[in-house]
This record gives structure tokens, sequence and C-alpha cells, in this order.
């Protein structure tokens, strides 16, 4: 960020915006070449993880039966989470997964923000690691909670044998195989990974166009304006697909324990 | 009016996935079909060196395979 | 002699014409979809059933169009 800045008052402007900027240069040790291991990135992760255990622990240090106003919110969260994600999805078992579920949606939730929160500005979800991570672990969640319910092999029976007649079945069960095992855990990563990338993308290509118009050119000095007025517009869609990304993510790792779980035909 | 009836999961047998898992189901395997039943067409073409009919034809099948798939798994009303 | 020709790449543009009726068809399901939602909300679980048949037997001829716009990509 720093660089930027400078390059920015020099008067070039890193423009286009590539895959290179979201490689953000390292704090420990400070400025060293092709060292990643500790960033703004790893710095925001752990910002994250601190800011909610210390949330959800304060909320409920004296947790009173009228609530206070933090208490409140922190029950309004987990309620949102366990009434209209967990037990609609997976009825009255759900509640069991409500807390893992509150908490993913929350991290999930705080690392989008990331990506519009001044002085941060870039979402560690951008980097395919983390939500491949979270999405390892949502797979490893589903299957393990099917197995432990149905059994080993009575679980894959139910999740790989479609009910058709037998002779369809060679055709079918090598798509099912690859739908449910193999196309939901990508899609999980990539689909976060994808709407982070390509919002900073897009927020990054509006401002650098901006600076990169005025200084190419002095008289271009109104549409640059309108390409910042843009990045405004765009910071307002980038909150909504925040939201959703999480709310999504929560809700279809529920959908899929709710199938592991589902008795079938 | 008498506010939201939708009937809730009763986590018992035979519940479908509601909502949005559905839809992404739904497209999962009807991209899946064609990737997989495609891929293996693509291998038999390699094998047999028929120059891409059987790769179009795997293409297809997987197509009504997911096709298959989702009226069985999704289509049929409880 | 030719009457009319194009050049460059007619994979695109079969793929463009391909696109125009699974995208109004599958526009079609979901809007009678939450038509009937809206006239008789208990209806919606019972229906939801028939909008994925429809969804997937429209949506196999979009995604064909693009499956074979790659397969067929390179006999002009």
């Amino acid at each position: 960020m720093f660089g930027q800045a400078n390059v920015l008052a020099a008067g070039q402007a890193a423009f286009p915006p590539s895959v290179e900027d979201f490689y953000l240069p390292s704090i420990l040790p400070w400025g060293a070449h092709d060292s990643y291991w500790f960033t703004k990135i790893t710095a925001m992760v752990w910002i994250a993880v601190g800011v909610l255990i210390i949330f959800f622990l304060a909320s409920y240090r004296n947790p009173q039966l009228v609530p206070t106003k933090k208490q409140w919110f922190a029950e309004s969260i987990y309620g949102f989470v366990r009434n209209n994600i967990a037990v609609d999805m997976i009825g009255h078992a759900g509640v069991r997964f409500a807390p893992y579920f509150t908490t993913l949606f929350c991290f999930v939730l705080l690392t989008n923000a990331f990506a519009i929160i001044p002085f941060f500005q870039i979402s560690p979800n951008s980097h395919i690691a983390f939500p491949a991570f979270l999405a390892v672990i949502s797979y490893l969640l589903f299957n393990y909670i099917g197995i432990r319910h149905h059994g080993f092999v009575k679980y894959f029976k139910n999740s790989l044998i479609p009910p058709a007649p037998w002779y369809i079945l060679p055709l079918l069960i090598p798509i099912e195989f690859f739908s449910t095992f193999l196309v939901r855990p990508f899609s999980l990563a990539v689909r976060l990974f994808a709407n982070m990338f390509a919002g900073h993308m897009l927020l990054l290509v509006f401002t650098l166009g901006g600076f990169a118009m005025l200084s190419a050119n002095t008289w271009l000095a109104p549409v640059s304006v309108l390409s910042w007025v843009m990045t405004i517009a765009l910071t307002f869609l980038e909150f909504l697909v925040i939201v959703l990304q999480a709310y999504v993510f929560t809700v279809l790792t529920a959908s899929y324990v709710q199938g592991a779980l589902a008795e079938e035909h | 009016m008498a506010g939201d009836q939708t009937p809730r999961p009763t986590g018992g047998p035979d519940d479908v996935p509601t909502g949005a898992g559905q839809g992404w189901t739904a497209l999962s395997y009807l991209i899946g079909g064609m990737l997989v039943w495609g891929f293996i067409g693509w291998l038999v073409d390699q094998w047999l060196d028929t120059g891409g009919i059987a790769t179009g034809i795997g293409v297809v099948l997987g197509m009504a395979g997911g096709i298959i798939l989702v009226v069985r798994r999704l289509g049929t009303p409880t | 002699m030719d009457i009319a020709a194009v050049t460059g790449s007619t994979a695109a543009i079969g793929y463009g014409l391909a696109a125009i009726g699974p995208g109004i068809g599958v526009g079609l399901v979901f809007a009678a979809y939450i038509q009937s939602t809206a006239r008789q909300p208990e209806s919606s679980r019972i229906t939801l059933p028939y909008v994925w048949i429809g969804f997937a037997v429209i949506e196999a001829l979009a995604l064909l169009g693009i499956a074979f716009g790659f397969i067929w990509a390179g006999t002009a």
C-alpha cells in the first residue's frame, strides 16, 4: 500500500492492475522479496479471529435476562444463524451445528468486510488459500456427519445411487460422484474466492484508472472524478456481495450437512 | 399474512435440500454430467483415434444423464 | 461464387445465437414460479420440483451450445 501511494504521488499509476497487486509487501521481515508468510493479509486474519473471540466473550461476560445492547447484538447474530440457517435447512437437529455455523458466518463476513474497510482495503479471501481451507473443513464436516450417522457403506450408497432403473445407473453414478464429492468443495471455495477477487479488482481498476487518466492528461480530470464516483458506487455493491457471499457459504454448508443426514428413498 | 408458512424440514427421511442448495445441485449435475462423460469420451477418442466424435457423444450422454439425475432427485414431488 | 462470406470464428456466432432461446426459456420458468407463488404461497413447495425439471431441460441446450462451441471451434 505504501509502495503504490509513493508511485501515485510520483505521477505514474500502476495501471492496469494485475494479479501482482494482490501480493502485498511482507511485514516480517520488513520489505523482504518473495517472502509472503507474514503480510497484511496474515495480520488481517489474526485480527479477525481476535475480534470475534473478544466480541463474543465480552458480550457474554455477565449475561442478563433482559439483554444489554452488546449482548442483544451477539444474540441476534446467533439467533439469525440458528433460526434462519441451521434450523431452516437441517430441522431440529440443526441446533447442534449452530455454533459452528455462527463462527463460520461471522468469520467469512468479517474477512470479506475487510475489502471495504479503510486501511485494510483487501479481503484475505481474495487469496484462494483461505476459502479453500474453509471449504475443506465444510467438506470434511458433511462427510464425517454422514458417515457417522449412516455408517460408511450405507452413506456412500445413499449419496451415490440415485433412484433410477438399474440399467441407467452406470451412466449416473460417475456424475453423482463428481457432483457430490468433487464439485461441492471446489465450488464453495471458488465462489467465495472469485467474488472477493473480482470485487477487489473492480475497485482497483476504477481507483487507479482515475489516477492514470489524471496523470496522462489533466483535461481528463472530470472523467477521473466520474471514475472515482463509480468506485464509491461499487463499494456499496461490494457491501451487498460481502454479506451475500458469507450467507451463501454458510447456507450451502448447512444444506450439505442436511443432505448427508437425510435418509434416502 | 399469517407469516411465512413454508414447511420447515423435520430432519427426517426424504428431505430434499431447500432453496439455494437445490439450484446449485441442479447446475452441478448438468455441468458435471457433461464434464465427466465428455472426459470419458475424450479418453475413448485418444484410445480409438476417432477424431472428436466420441467426445461429442460423451457430452450428449452426460447431458442426458444430468437431466435424468435432476428429474429423479429434484423433480419428484415429495 | 460466394454470395456472402463470414470470416472469423463462426463458433462464437453460433454460441451467441444458441444462447438466446434458453435465456428466454429459463426466464419464463422462473417467472411462472414467482407468479404462482405470489398468487398462492402454499403451493411453492409443491411446484418447486417442476422448476428444476424445466430448468434442467432448458439449460441442457444452453450448455450443449457452449460445449459444442469448443468442440467445433477448429472447423471454421
